[in-house]
């Protein structure tokens, strides 16, 4: 496997962990998801929002990629 | 007898949410034919960070938070999302500071692909609505004991 297969095998692995989580907490009552994680306590949450709206900036105001 | 708001069941798609799905593909579309660095793809991101915030400063709801049985299992969840989160930004940071690009692909490197034609930079847009709206948007709960 090339280096570049690898880096984007463990984003793969890493996001299906996730998906797997969400899953598994979403059948059982009292365990949190990630968004109620992310959202319970407004300074979190606050700090969530910066890292979304820089997220949209990078990508979408800054991005390399657009129309390439 | 109270009734239970903490997840809604599969299928219980309103009008309202309809409504809202198909207003903001239409924004995802028209926004993703915006150039980046113009002004007007600026104001098409800043328009719903600040929806947003509006709804991410609202207080709390106030709630007793998970039952005492299950406090190990919730605090083991919460590891565990922690975890997670912070290998995928360390794998993140690792790619970013290696070179070259082509082998250590960074999330943004790879999305560029995706993102140069309109109806795939339309659908990274949508996305990025979505997480924002199930973030901020959607009233919170608190977790069901």
């Amino acid at each position: 496997m090339t280096t570049r297969g690898a880096t984007m095998a463990v984003f793969a692995l890493l996001l299906a962990a996730g998906i797997v989580l969400e899953v598994f907490v979403r059948r059982r009552p009292g365990l949190p998801t990630l968004g109620e994680v992310l959202t319970r306590r407004t300074a979190v949450r606050i700090g969530v929002l910066l890292f979304w709206a820089f997220v949209g900036w990078h990508l979408f105001v800054r991005g390399s990629g657009a129309f390439e | 007898m109270a009734k239970d708001r903490t997840r809604e069941p599969a299928g219980s798609l309103r009008p309202a949410t309809v409504v809202v799905v198909v207003l903001a593909g239409v924004y995802a579309w028209v926004a993703a034919g915006f150039f980046p660095f113009t002004w007007p793809m600026r104001i098409a991101v800043i328009i719903p960070v600040l929806a947003a915030a509006v709804f991410a400063v609202r207080p709390s709801r106030p709630g007793g938070g998970p039952a005492p049985a299950r406090r190990r299992g919730y605090r083991r969840c919460v590891a565990a999302w922690i975890a997670l989160l912070v290998l995928a930004t360390a794998w993140e940071l690792l790619a970013l500071f290696s070179s070259p690009r082509d082998d250590h692909p960074t999330l943004s490197s790879m999305s560029d692909s995706v993102m140069s034609t309109h109806p795939g930079r339309a659908l990274t847009f949508a996305l990025w609505l979505l997480v924002g709206w199930l973030l901020f948007v959607r009233p919170r709960t608190e977790p069901r004991s």
